[in-house]
């Protein structure tokens, strides 16, 4: 495969991870003065193949004057036959990493975080949650997480054949072109440096190998 | 355009415009100087914000809430509004839902306690929710029209008399409406942004529609979270505090159509320095120069002063829009609920303190 080959490819999937990127205004929901911002859009879209990671970026912000503090993690997010989601514990969502954190923002600053999907066979939903607990009352605003599993790019059986026999060709053809090539004078001894210890005898030049 | 507008594509049409309008004049023969150059800018607008807090009645934050057999014990659930936008997608709603544990006797989840399905979640029969707000909303306006013949047009016009026909400006302008002899020019509907946002404050209703206050017990207990919280515990019946939709009720639709026709009996189309008139004359020049078949009349424009540009396309009409859903831009809004939750022992349970977790989550899908 050639340079110019691969460049052309790189730029096609990064082409279709940025359109797969692209989203509206950002659109934040928080407790306690803090919140999430999303890069785009009011939630997060995650597509991940079933073997692959994916990271996501985001910013946790103090709308406030005064300090605060919340509780940030990700979660598990289910949506009842009713359309009501469901929203679990910290620790609920394996398939998301990003540990249980303490978060304390000064009035005003922003944060900028990031999680990873980490692809599943049947992708689960999940949320950022921001937490802020006061006595027996806790408060949360759950940011949604879709997760689509991405589609694998179809490898046809022609291709595969193709594939194959560059990469033969590609070992095959220095090896063709080295054993074919005279030896310049004054090589012979490192020729022989090559030879079996039994001196067995060397293929004669003219002798194609295969 | 789509309800979806997007303003930095109006923007970089509007510096289009006027940079259209500076090309002719450095391309007269004899003109000479230096390159002029315009700053185009477009403006993001700041993310929009949603914050969920629980108050006691009297506005403090709720910490604790104390339930006495059989008393209704009241608290709000506020939803706040600063920035929202995109109304038109469902996303931009809301859910708050709750969940209860078991009332635990001293808030001990090993001890004994009272079954949080004997903890009801009721709203008042009236003043369920309640809600204020303002929103900012950018009008449509749809121009088109006939535009005279051109030496009816040069000579009715005041502002473009000592213009000839037969050269410069002039002969631009009259070539763009169909050229001496002709019948003039028919400008398609084309549909624009006014030019300037409108306020509306006192809202008879926000641009949502308020629901979901789901009664009932918290039949199964909560283990997901706080005091009754198990390792892999599930989570208890939800209970539906605040819902919000976007929608505007016939009382906001009633507001928004003032407000269209006050910019529709604004004075002008178009003016010279934009005010007293819907449209911005950049604005209209830039879109012109992209409509198909109005690129002449665009380039034409743009070789005029602004006050004659003004006079041509004031020969137009222009019609605003209803306001809708995705004419606004902005909507700050505070929305209440009051649930109210009495606790009713079915069993006979030990004197003392019971405590559970009430967990509140807001859902921004």
């Amino acid at each position: 495969m050639s340079v110019g080959f691969r460049r052309v490819l790189a730029t096609i999937v990064l082409s279709s991870f940025a359109l797969i990127g692209t989203g509206g205004a950002a659109s934040a929901a928080g407790v306690g003065g803090v919140e999430v911002t999303p890069g785009s859009g009011s939630s997060f879209k995650v597509s991940v193949s079933s073997n692959g990671t994916a990271t996501e970026h985001f910013t946790v912000r103090n709308i406030g004057s005064q300090p605060a503090t919340v509780r940030l993690y990700a979660a598990a997010a289910d949506k009842s036959d009713g359309g009501s989601w469901s929203i679990g514990a910290a620790g609920s969502s394996p398939w998301i990493d990003f540990p249980d954190r303490q978060v304390t923002l000064a009035g005003g600053e922003s944060a900028a975080l990031s999680f990873t999907a980490v692809g599943q066979e049947k992708p689960r939903d999940a949320a950022i949650v921001i937490e802020q607990g006061n006595g027996t009352v806790v408060q949360r605003a759950a940011t949604l997480i879709y997760v689509s599993k991405a589609p694998m790019i179809p490898i046809s059986t022609p291709v595969l054949i193709a594939v194959a026999l560059i990469a033969v060709l590609g070992l095959a053809v220095p090896l063709i072109s080295r054993r074919g090539a005279p030896a310049p004078p004054g090589r012979g001894d490192e020729d022989d440096d090559f030879r079996l210890a039994d001196a067995e005898p060397t293929p004669r030049h003219d002798q194609a190998l295969v | 355009m789509s309800s979806h507008r997007s303003r930095g594509v109006v923007a970089a049409l509007a510096a289009g415009g006027l940079l259209a309008a500076a090309a002719p004049a450095l391309a007269e023969p004899g003109i000479s100087g230096s390159p002029s150059s315009a700053v185009v800018t477009t403006s993001i607008g700041q993310a929009s914000s949603r914050q969920l807090a629980l108050l006691d009645l009297a506005g403090a934050p709720l910490v604790n809430l104390a339930l006495r057999p059989g008393v209704p014990a009241p608290f709000r659930v506020q939803v706040t509004d600063t920035g929202v936008n995109q109304l038109t997608e469902a996303t931009s709603g809301f859910t708050v839902n709750s969940t209860l544990n078991n009332l635990y006797l001293g808030g001990n989840s090993s001890a004994a306690f009272i079954p949080s399905g004997d903890v009801t979640v009721s709203f008042p029969a009236s003043g369920a929710q309640n809600a204020v707000g303002s929103l900012v909303a950018l009008p449509r306006t749809v121009l088109s029209g006939d535009l005279p013949a051109c030496d009816d047009l040069l000579s009715t016009i005041t502002e473009l008399a000592g213009l000839s026909l037969l050269s410069g400006a002039g002969l631009q302008l009259c070539n763009a409406v169909g050229g001496l002899g002709g019948t003039g020019l028919t400008v398609p509907e084309i549909e624009l942004l006014t030019s300037t946002e409108q306020t509306l404050s006192s809202l008879t209703d926000v641009p949502f529609t308020l629901g979901g206050q789901e009664s009932g017990p918290y039949t199964l207990a909560d283990y997901v979270n706080g005091i009754g919280a198990q390792s892999g515990g599930a989570a208890g019946t939800p209970r539906k505090l605040l819902t919000g939709a976007p929608n505007i009720s016939a009382g906001l639709q009633t507001q928004l159509d003032a407000l269209a026709t006050a910019v529709q009996n604004q004075a002008a189309v178009v003016s010279p320095d934009g005010s007293g008139a819907q449209l911005a004359l950049g604005d209209v020049i830039g879109t012109l120069l992209t409509t198909a078949g109005m690129e002449a009349l665009g380039n034409a424009l743009a070789g005029l002063t602004p006050a004659q540009a003004s006079a041509v396309l004031n020969q137009l009409d222009a019609v605003v829009e209803p306001l809708g859903l995705g004419d606004i831009t902005s909507v700050a809004g505070l929305y209440n609920s009051f649930p109210v939750l009495t606790a009713n022992p079915t069993t006979d349970p030990a004197q003392g303190e019971y405590s559970g977790t009430l967990t509140v989550t807001l859902v921004q899908p």
